[in-house]
């Protein structure tokens, strides 16, 4: 009666494990390309050639509004791109490891009230507050990433929390507490090692929507138009003839990459998160 | 007439570490409406075979042999009969009942799910034969307890749901995987009591897989002994108890802390890589030269079987 | 050697749950006993009657709502840093599951190294502690290299307990230590028991569902029933009590 979902979860499995080698490929396509810019540009992203030149021998993929080489660009734009994600996440996977532990391992008053500012944090609606925020402060690159570092460390915590909570009750830990070591050598040598591949999940779950957030707020207008990003590249072919001009592979270039390299980071969490599974089965 | 009849099986799981030999050559007859013990120590591959039989082991096990169920070669179906049988034929009750019930559905339903499913009754007509069934396993109010959830149970009592619930569709074998395990006295009275009207009002047969001597003893009619993936000795429950035959029973039964307290020396062995001849011999006191060397096959004695050189 | 004892007074714990409405859950109620060095105090029960809550309280984990522990003549609740955590030392607890008591992130000799942190011993000495432990509890060094679950339960156990003693504790908890381990395996973990009682002058409290491995480890025997002693005495005398309660039962 209970036999069907073991033989359904066999077969998922066997599906996700060309989805990790597909994506761990991909992602590191990207990182890879990001790392070497500087060699794998043909020009400088800057270097000013002939204007809204369409793809050519020269120029692969055609030449912006002020002649900047499309290509050049897309490479350079994967620093931008992915310094804002893995930044975000960073700040948010710290943040979120930091206050899910202290409330799960504390519990009582100190875990209400972390739980409770949580709470608040959740309630803020994201884009928004960044639209206000860079309409008020100057739109950066810096800025961005910390604002969304800052607001979304919510879920992180909140399931740092809950596995804080399982682990701590767990009896390895209760047999430490009895030895009489110290809380936090406690929380160093026994609970954080469990916390990560929930935390390596979590961190490239929210590099991904941290690029999709700085793509469409590039898109609106409202990210740093001294650094090329993928989304400011949409941005200008938009704002500057590209698709008017039916020039696609000036706004489809970037928006092709912003999506395969969402898709590999998350395809590369669900395979961190099977990983995880499997540890709890024990399998 | 032999319901479950199991032939020389055999089953490996590859491991990083190498193949991990779970079963090695077992054979059983299971007699109709007989309860037969699986006895031995963790690790030993009992419940390996109860999932062999059930056609629900992990994807790196490798088979080998006959495991036949009423004339039928199970480990030769498809996967569609299997789950027939598995719904209607052979009932199962696993180690963990707060893992095997669906925390989102009741008592009731969970109970008549095998009903709805296999034998196309209508729900309410169903729900009111699980409310039957549990009356007659002695709950003591089966109406109240059959809208209720498995969280609001203990343990135990989730336990003895999921033997009513593996019997509702009156199977003909019932495999029990250490069914009391973790239970305190009070509560393993109650589920011998419940296995027990199964065994006398349905007539289903039970394959028992336990570690507990007091479990074995008040419900099976014979015994099977297993280490290190083999069956060592197999008896009628009376002449086992009264004198066990191979060493390895003997001692375990005197590690029994009624029957003298005395640990078995050495440690059970690995399976990665077991010792040659026979299993046991690192750790037998009866040991002779030949039993490093040969390993002993099942000898019948009256109605006995055992694996071991003395009696050859 | 009569002033070592490790006494429980009139225990009590509540759990209170809920923030705005506070529900009282009593689960154990006016305890005492008392445990000498050397000697075995056993607490039967069925499950749920707080044995395993009676046991944290007098290793001192959780603290008792009323009622006071006294270790060597002095209260648990007026100790002071010192004082206190060396009543964590002399005073251990062992737990149920072998599998899940050793963090299985650490190879088995870094568990052992980890509790140096608690003791002050030179780093030399330190190798010959472990080997001396070791051969204590019946294992050989080449386990030091794995891991917990590579090993099997009852060799974890034994792990659990040589970490133990590498604190030199007077008293230790046994909270079902043999419960979820093979027969034949409970007799050789209990046998270490008995051996290491009779050369260490330990005091045990020995929490067990099992009235036969009670019988065989203690010299008293308590039986907890929803939360109150319901019986305290020698052993011979609990298993009169036994018997009179089984023929009260049918």
């Amino acid at each position: 009666m209970r036999l069907k979902p073991f033989f359904n979860r066999r077969g998922i499995i066997k599906e996700k494990i060309s989805l990790n080698k597909f994506g761990l490929i991909l992602f590191s396509f990207f990182t890879l390309t990001a790392v070497f810019a500087l060699h794998l540009a043909p020009y400088d992203p800057w270097e000013r050639f002939e204007p809204y030149a369409s793809p050519n021998r020269y120029h692969l993929l055609g030449t912006n509004d002020i002649g900047n080489d499309i290509l050049s660009e897309l490479i350079h734009g994967s620093r931008v791109s992915l310094l804002v994600g893995l930044g975000t996440a960073s700040i948010a996977t710290l943040l979120g490891l930091i206050i899910g532990l202290v409330s799960g391992y504390f519990k009582g008053i100190v875990d209400e009230l972390l739980m409770g500012i949580t709470d608040i944090f959740l309630m803020i609606p994201r884009i928004p507050l960044i639209i206000i925020l860079a309409a008020f402060l100057r739109p950066s690159f810096w800025i961005i990433m910390l604002v969304l570092g800052l607001i979304w460390w919510t879920t992180t915590a909140r399931v740092v929390r809950s596995k804080t909570l399982q682990i701590r009750e767990m009896s390895f830990v209760t047999s430490s507490r009895s030895l009489g070591f110290k809380n936090s050598y406690i929380i160093v040598s026994d609970i954080i090692p469990h916390l990560f591949q929930v935390l390596s999940t979590k961190f490239m779950l929210t590099t991904a929507s941290a690029m999709i957030s700085e793509a469409s707020l590039s898109f609106l207008g409202l990210g740093d138009p001294s650094m090329k990003s993928w989304g400011m590249m949409i941005n200008f072919a938009f704002q500057r003839g590209g698709f008017i001009n039916e020039m696609w592979w000036w706004y489809a270039a970037p928006g092709i990459c912003i999506t395969m390299c969402v898709l590999s980071i998350v395809s590369l969490s669900f395979s961190f998160e099977r990983e995880e599974q499997k540890v709890i089965a024990g399998m | 007439m032999s319901c479950l009849h199991i032939k020389n099986l055999k089953v490996s799981f590859s491991t990083p570490l190498g193949l991990l030999k779970a079963v090695d050559g077992v054979s059983l007859d299971h007699v109709d409406g007989e309860t037969l013990a699986l006895v031995g120590e963790t690790g030993c591959g009992k419940s390996v075979i109860a999932r062999s039989v059930m056609g629900i082991l992990p994807d790196n096990a490798v088979l080998e042999g006959e495991i036949y169920y009423e004339e039928q070669n199970l480990l030769k179906m498809s996967e569609g009969e299997l789950a027939v049988i598995r719904g209607k034929e052979i009932g199962i009750v696993f180690q963990n009942p707060s893992l095997a019930l669906n925390p989102v559905h009741s008592i009731g339903r969970q109970i008549a799910e095998p009903l709805i499913v296999h034998d196309r009754m209508k729900k309410k007509e169903a729900l009111l034969r699980a409310v039957k069934l549990l009356e007659k396993m002695r709950f003591e109010e089966a109406e109240k307890h059959s809208r209720m959830f498995p969280f609001q149970f203990s343990g135990g009592m989730n336990q003895r749901v999921l033997i009513a619930a593996s019997v509702v569709a009156d199977p003909k074998l019932l495999i029990a995987d250490e069914p009391t395990k973790g239970l305190d006295a009070a509560l393993k009275a109650r589920i011998v009591e419940e296995l027990e009207i199964v065994k006398r009002f349905n007539g289903t047969s039970i394959l028992l897989i336990t570690h507990d001597f007091d479990l074995a003893e008040k419900l099976s009619d014979r015994i099977a002994i297993m280490y290190a993936g083999e069956i060592l000795e197999i008896s009628p429950l009376k002449d086992f108890f009264s004198q066990q035959m191979h060493p390895y029973s003997q001692a375990l039964l005197k590690s029994l802390p009624d029957r003298g307290f005395v640990p078995i020396p050495g440690a059970s062995p690995s399976m990665l890589n077991p010792p040659e001849g026979c299993k046991f011999h690192p750790r037998c006191p009866f040991m002779r030269e030949i039993c490093t060397r040969r390993r002993p096959s099942l000898v019948k004695i009256g109605g006995r079987e055992v694996r071991c050189v003395i009696y050859t | 050697m009569c002033d070592i004892y490790l006494r429980a007074e009139n225990v009590s714990k509540t759990f209170a749950s809920g923030i705005f409405s506070r529900k009282h859950t009593m689960v154990i109620e006016g305890i005492s006993l008392n445990i000498k060095a050397g000697k075995t105090v056993g607490i039967v029960g069925s499950s749920g009657t707080g044995k395993t809550t009676l046991g944290k309280i007098i290793s001192g984990i959780e603290d008792p709502t009323n009622g006071e522990i006294i270790f060597r003549g002095r209260k648990i609740s007026s100790l002071k840093n010192n004082g206190l955590s060396r009543f964590r030392r002399k005073v251990q607890m062992m737990f149920q599951d072998p599998e899940g008591a050793l963090n299985p992130l650490k190879t088995i000799a870094k568990l052992f190294h980890e509790v140096f942190g608690l003791v002050k011993i030179s780093k030399p000495e330190r190798e010959s502690r472990i080997r001396e432990i070791l051969r204590t509890i019946g294992l050989s060094e080449e386990i030091l290299c794995r891991y917990p679950n590579q090993l099997s339960g009852g060799q974890n156990q034994r792990v659990a307990l040589g970490r133990i003693l590498l604190l030199e504790p007077e008293f230790i908890v046994l909270d079902e230590p043999t419960s979820s381990l093979d027969i034949s395996v409970q007799a050789k973990v209990l046998h270490l028991l008995k051996d290491l009682q009779r050369q260490k002058e330990l005091g045990y409290l020995f929490i067990s569902h099992d009235f036969k491995v009670v019988e065989f480890m203690c010299d008293e025997v308590g039986y907890l029933e929803h939360g109150v002693l319901d019986f305290y005495g020698s052993t011979a005398e609990f298993m009169d009590y036994r018997c009179r309660i089984s023929k009260n039962i049918r």
